[in-house]
């Protein structure tokens, strides 16, 4: 019995719900083999999961491709997770894939690999938001098992590098059903009763199983919640917890967690050290900038004292008084030439001279006064003295001849 | 404010980390060559007085160790 018609998009609408909403066709896992694959322009990826006996058209959008770690490749033996959906335009069923790992993964490792996925795409690992650990912590947080190494390796560490801090246990559970919820609730704690300036979360090393609280989704949320930064210490080398992702800083071990948290000791007495010889060199540079200009204001003033003064005018002095006595020395100089001069004169017109010469000198023998003239006083018989150049001689006057020129006077 | 001289009793109450950031400060100061003497001479001395302060809280350190209670111990 017709009771209505349908139309076709209704019926398919009615099967996608039906599909869509039936729990067991949602969060599964698929074993098959990747065929007919195509990743389109748009970036998605469609292919076909077959076995030997049966086959279903798969798709697996770009953003879910691009989380991948390995690209999918034709022919790969594959594990999916995803969930079952319905194509209206074509009415066919299709597996909707958010996930594909190679054959062989164990189901543990299928989930973190999922989960990890899920958590990097809500951006919990982004780079962007990893924190800068505090410079100089007064206060480590440590989150880790109470009786284990790694409590212990992180004391020694910290007392070695720098036992400023303040070093504060939340013991943890780290390993077993309970661990994930001891671990958070021991975040919480810590941070509200020490109120930290940096953490350090972790364990010693072991198998993926023993680390696996640190792959738990509540741990990595916690991590990624706290107020402080978060060092991830979770010994293995080789295997990465979701927890060391969502850190702050990841540290190979508790040690190495410990050294990373906390600066050396050593290192800032040096540089304080340095700084005070910094200080002091910079010190004296300024003293002796000030000195200079200490100095350079005396000169200065040296410059125009009034002993300057007396030492500027007795320079300018200086050359005038010299020119003033080579002046008289010149002057002095000629006078001297001038007395020899009259010295020779003189010397020349000297009785002494006039002898020599082959002039005599005539005298009153008694009285020594010089005869000039006849008239004088001369008669004949009358004795003289005649000096001569060597001497004198006494004379009696023979004759008396008169100069002609003589008789008019 | 960075420019200020600390009085004593301030540059006393200054954190570990704190001292070093002003020295860090200090150091830049004087070796810019700004300052009056009046000036480099008190940031010289506050620089001293910090050094010694940080060298002797190193000297005097010792790791103070806490363990939180009131959570269930921990196993392994």
């Amino acid at each position: 019995m017709i009771t209505r018609i349908i139309p076709i998009n209704q019926l398919t609408a009615f099967l996608k719900s039906l599909v869509e909403d039936d729990e067991d066709l949602q969060d599964l896992w698929v074993d098959g083999e990747i065929s007919n694959l195509t990743i389109a322009r748009s970036g998605h990826a469609y292919f076909t999961l077959k076995d030997e006996v049966s086959q279903l058209p798969a798709v697996m959008w770009r953003h879910a491709l691009t989380r991948q770690r390995t690209v999918p490749r034709e022919g790969d033996r594959v594990i999916v997770h995803g969930n079952v959906t319905l194509y209206q335009p074509r009415g066919s069923l299709q597996l909707q894939v958010d996930l594909i790992q190679p054959q062989g993964t164990g189901l543990l490792q299928l989930r973190l690999e999922q989960l990890r996925q899920q958590l990097e795409a809500e951006g919990l690992f982004d780079e962007s938001r990893k924190r800068p650990l505090p410079a100089f912590p007064r206060r480590v947080g440590v989150v880790t098992s109470s009786t284990g190494a790694v409590w212990h390796d992180i004391q020694h560490v910290i007392a070695g590098r720098y036992p400023l801090a303040e070093l504060v246990l939340a013991p943890a559970s780290v390993q077993g059903e309970e661990a994930p919820a001891s671990i958070v609730a021991a975040l919480s704690f810590l941070q509200e009763t020490a109120a930290p300036d940096v953490i350090i979360v972790g364990r010693g090393g072991g198998s993926l199983e023993d680390l696996w609280a640190f792959n738990d989704e509540r741990v990595v949320r916690a991590i990624f919640a706290a107020r402080t930064p978060v060092i991830s210490a979770v010994g293995h080398e080789t295997d990465v917890t979701l927890a060391d992702l969502v850190a702050d800083v990841r540290a190979p071990t508790p040690s190495a967690a410990a050294a990373l948290a906390v600066p050396d000791i050593e290192a800032i007495d040096a540089w304080l050290a340095e700084s005070g010889l910094r200080l002091g060199a910079a010190m004296d540079q300024r003293l002796a900038v000030a000195l200079q200009v200490i100095d350079d204001m005396q000169q200065r003033m040296a410059r125009s004292s009034p002993a300057a003064r007396l030492d500027a005018l007795r320079r300018e002095l200086e050359p005038l008084a010299g020119r003033m006595r080579a002046a008289a020395d010149h002057r002095l100089t000629l006078a001297r030439h001038d007395v020899d001069a009259f010295g020779q004169l003189f010397e020349a017109l000297s009785p002494q001279a006039l002898m020599c010469r082959g002039f005599s000198f005539v005298c009153d023998p008694e009285t020594g006064a010089p005869i000039r003239l006849i008239d004088d006083q001369l008669a004949v018989g009358d004795r003289i003295r005649a000096m001569l150049a060597d001497g004198s001689i006494l004379a009696d006057v023979a004759q008396i001849d008169r100069a002609p020129q003589d008789s008019g006077a | 404010m960075t420019n200020n001289v600390l009085p004593p009793q301030q540059a006393e109450a200054l954190t570990f980390e704190e001292a070093l950031e002003r020295i860090r400060e200090l150091v830049t100061l004087l070796e810019s060559g700004d300052l009056t003497l009046e000036e480099s001479i008190a940031r010289y001395q506050e620089g001293s007085t910090l050094i010694e302060q940080c060298r002797a809280l190193i000297a005097g350190a010792e790791l103070r160790l806490a363990e939180l209670t009131g959570e269930e111990d921990a196993d392994q």
